[in-house]
């Protein structure tokens, strides 16, 4: 019964969907590109090619899925580290175009530096337009930016959301070290595919070393570069070190063993981390006992563990890794057969002190072959020996470098 | 190896170069004094102690032996006299406090290097550190500085961008994140995430973050995707996964629309518009004999295709599935509204040579009827006509009450204790069946919950002359 002039509510039956309440969520896809930076470089403004010294150039253009580990360190650099973010658009000066490019002037309160073109080369993210400018100029005391893109950004004003990368990431790095290591022709680990989400907070040195470490290299500082450096044995031909100096009438040269601890010969590498378990899928072993059957030097490789406990009076030494970049099962095998190799032997350890003229050329990772009669036999004139460490003293009148080089192959 | 600027004679002694740059002035000093590029670098700066330099030491190491892969920071000492006459360092403690009007020496730039009597450019000298200066100390006629390598401090833990809704900078702002999801980093994606074998069930899928409920949209990284992949995702819908611990395996979910990926500057996938419901499919394998199967079935629960068992005429395998427990996946999210979900029993099948063979896939379920239990509804013979090649057959038990206890749909549990066969009944001895794997794939799971709401729709009045009015 309807009751005159009471308001009545009305109401109508609807079908609602809630939420999937998808609690833990994984995707499909193809990680990070390569920027411009892979076959761009500032040093003459021209390809990558012609600033990496003797280098094969890499054939990786931007746009390329980045999983070669070369290129993934190159990119933590250039995209993660040398960043500036959360930054905008102060002052919107204006657009000109020509030849194809277009100009963006604009100013930038927030950056660090005043520094003249200190920029130059940086690569702009306009997160609010979803557009790309590379910086051409920086005048610091104005904080202004000249920046250049071919496709046009009409929609860029001041107020923009923009984070720079890769500033600086041409004079940072050494670009020859890291595609002698990368190019997809002739670098030595060419064929090697890593895949990792980052996705849990990480010490920015233990997620660099691990990296290196399961690309089986080493980065050193070189001046004001960062260097990558292969853990290979020297292919091709390498300096002869004859004369240490003398200290008090002998040799400055003395060897030793790489410890016995470091010795293994029971390898077992996990891989190919499944996130949504949280557990590894893949594992490769060997050991005396048997091996993984993936594994090509598996017979090989159980019969040097067998040595090792034979002549090491019943030696078991194990050693087991978790891969957190590799899932790809060739990958994998390399690397595996890399460090049993790097493992599975003792290695000579050599403390070697050079005079300043004709030392100091050598950097660490350098590889040279040791020709002195402190040397054992089998190894003196043949085997190489890459420098690990060259520390020296300024000393006026006689300066000396005590360098410790580690036996490779 | 390096270049050297400069090759030494055999009598030119060794002049070690320290210069300093705060930023607006630069520092020159020098072992030993010598002008290079008309500027002086000052040879009596530099303190000597013992005799000798106070530069006290060059060079770097990294302990490879055990597994040091980074290399060790430098820390390098020197001094300068505190009584020097140099304009631009005289009173040296003076000019570099820690005060807002004084000039600022820490963390500035510090390059030492080498360079040989006789030479007469910059250009000549080989520059050996890029440090910087991290702390200074005096005493009565020494200033003491402590270098060391500053290049680290550009590094900071990673991922650097947190879910957020209080600023928005376009990358890590979103309004609609839940509570638990504040704070959460934003991966960064390396590498290829679209390899996998779900009967196998390795899976290589990247973690991502729930940003809004209310549409199932995900960031899965705070940079772009190489864009071919998205073509792989959109094109056959298929873009995450949930994982779903009682099965230890990854649930593939789907909307019938498509899923919808965002990727400018970050990469978002959203699953869900107004009114769309979002589906899963998941593929159980086998991975265990049946009761009372007479054939080894490893070279099928193996899932790989370099395997298979071989069924003659009339011959059957009879499987199970691996264990699992389905306890959280709801029974509300089995029921589609519009059909039951299809349950499929799959197999992968070839013939041995390039002839039709016939196949039957059915159920067995022991807990129903006389031991030894009762077959499915599938019967007769279906034709494979792939011949050599590797192909899935499959038959839907979803409607196939002939072997179940109750009425339709099945439960989770009901299939975990059931049999799943495959019968070669080609009709000839010698015409073989080839066996690589199978397992069964239910689809179409509804991953919303569906409610009936009431939703105000208007108000109206009566009069007392009876007319209704709408407010």
């Amino acid at each position: 019964m309807i009751i005159p002039n009471n308001i009545l509510q009305v109401y109508k039956k609807e079908n609602v969907y809630e939420s999937a309440e998808i609690r833990r969520a994984f995707a499909y896809g193809k990680g990070r590109m390569f920027d411009r930076w892979i076959d761009y470089a500032l040093a003459n403004n021209t390809t990558r090619a012609a600033s990496n010294g003797g280098a094969t150039d890499p054939t990786y253009t931007e746009g390329d899925l980045i999983e070669q580990p070369a290129y993934l360190f190159e990119s933590l650099y250039r995209d993660e580290f040398f960043v500036e973010r959360d930054l905008s658009i102060s002052t919107y000066i204006g657009t000109t175009s020509g030849g194809g490019l277009y100009n963006y002037t604009f100013t930038v309160n927030d950056l660090s530096s005043s520094i003249d073109d200190f920029y130059n080369n940086a690569i702009i993210h306009n997160a609010t337009t979803g557009k790309k400018y590379y910086v051409t100029g920086f005048t610091g005391s104005s904080k202004t930016i000249v920046a250049t893109t071919t496709i046009q950004d009409t929609a860029i004003a001041a107020g923009d959301k923009i984070f720079f990368t890769n500033i600086k990431g041409d004079s940072k790095l050494d670009i020859e070290s890291i595609d002698i290591v990368g190019n997809d022709t002739d670098g030595l680990r060419n064929g090697w595919k890593f895949n990792r989400s980052i996705y849990q907070e990480e010490d920015p040195e233990l997620l660099l070393g691990n990296l290196l470490f399961e690309m089986r290299c080493m980065r050193d500082r070189r001046y004001d570069k960062i260097a990558l450096i292969a853990l290979d044995e020297e292919a091709g031909s390498v300096d002869t070190w004859t004369s240490p100096i003398k200290q008090r009438g002998k040799y400055a040269v003395s060897c030793n063993l790489s410890p016995v601890n470091n010795l293994i010969n029971d390898l077992t590498v996990n891989y190919a981390y499944d996130y949504g378990k949280q557990d590894f899928s893949k594992k490769l072993f060997v050991n005396k006992n048997g091996y993984s059957s993936e594994l090509t030097n598996g017979a090989t490789y159980k019969t040097t563990c067998k040595s090792v406990y034979d002549n090491y009076h019943k030696l078991i030494n194990k050693y087991e890794y978790n891969c957190k970049w590799i899932s790809d099962d060739a990958t994998a095998e390399l690397f595996f057969n890399h460090l049993f190799e790097w493992k599975s032997k003792q290695r000579l350890i050599v403390n070697w002190m050079g005079g300043l003229k004709d030392y100091i050329k050598y950097d660490r990772g350098d590889q040279v072959i040791l020709n002195h009669s402190r040397i054992p036999t089998g190894l003196r004139n043949v085997s190489k020996f890459m420098i690990q460490s060259n520390l020296g003293v300024p000393i006026p009148g006689g300066s000396v470098i005590n360098f410790k080089l580690i036996q490779m192959g | 190896m390096k270049t050297l600027a400069m090759t030494a004679g055999n009598d030119n002694a060794a002049i070690w170069i320290v210069k300093i740059f705060d930023g607006t002035n630069t520092y020159r000093f020098a072992s030993k004094a010598i002008t290079l590029s008309s500027n002086l670098y000052d040879g009596d700066a530099l303190s000597r102690v013992n005799n000798q330099n106070s530069l006290d030491m060059f060079g770097r190491q990294i302990d490879l032996i055990n597994d040091g892969v980074l290399g060790e920071n430098i820390q390098v000492t020197f001094s300068l006299k505190n009584n020097a006459s140099n304009s631009l360092i005289d009173g040296f403690q003076d000019e570099f406090y820690p005060a807002t009007s004084g000039k600022i020496i820490i963390m500035q730039e510090v390059s030492i290097g080498v360079v040989w009597e006789g030479a007469t450019t910059e250009a000549e000298i080989t520059w050996l550190e890029n440090l910087g200066c991290v702390d200074f100390s005096n005493d009565h006629s020494n200033i003491y500085l402590a270098c060391t390598d500053i290049s680290d401090k550009e590094l900071f833990p990673l991922p650097y961008y947190k879910v957020q809704n209080e600023y928005d900078n376009k990358i890590s702002y979103f309004p609609n994140a839940g509570e638990n999801n504040i704070g959460a980093l934003i991966p960064i994606v390396y590498g290829d995430f679209t390899i996998q074998n779900r009967a196998q069930r390795i899976f290589n899928l990247s973690p991502c973050v729930l940003v809004d409920p209310t549409s199932d949209k995900f960031i899965i990284a705070s940079h772009e995707f190489e864009t071919t992949s998205l073509s792989l995702v959109e094109a056959s819908q298929y873009a995450l996964f949930s994982y779903l611990d009682g099965f230890k395996t990854f649930i593939r979910l789907s909307r019938a629309s498509g899923t919808s990926a965002v990727n400018t500057i970050v990469h978002t996938i959203s699953m869900q518009s107004t009114g769309g419901i979002v589906y899963g499919d998941i593929i159980i394998p086998f991975g265990s004999s049946g009761a009372y199967n007479i054939k080894t079935v490893g070279n099928i629960i193996d899932q790989d295709d370099t395997t298979y068992l071989q069924l003659d005429d009339t011959e059957e395998t009879d499987l199970k599935l691996v264990d699992f427990d389905g306890g959280n996946l709801d029974l509300y999210q089995l029921r589609n509204f519009d059909a039951y979900c299809p349950i499929e029993i799959t197999f992968r099948l070839s013939s041995d040579n390039a002839n039709d063979r016939y196949y039957l896939i059915n159920y067995w379920n022991t807990r129903v009827g006389a031991d030894p239990g009762t077959a499915g509804g599938n019967t007769g013979s279906f034709l494979l006509n792939t011949g050599a090649t590797i192909t899935e057959y499959n038959y839907d038990m979803k409607a196939d009450n002939t072997a179940k206890n109750g009425g339709l749909p099945w439960t989770l549990k009901e299939l975990s204790e059931i049999e799943f066969t495959l019968q070669n009944v080609s009709g000839t001895a010698g015409q073989y069946l080839r066996v690589y794997g199978g397992y069964l794939n239910i689809n179409t799971i509804q991953m919303n919950q569906f409610t009936t709401v009431l939703k105000k729709a208007f108000l109206f009045q009566v009069d007392t002359k009876g007319n209704a009015k709408i407010l």
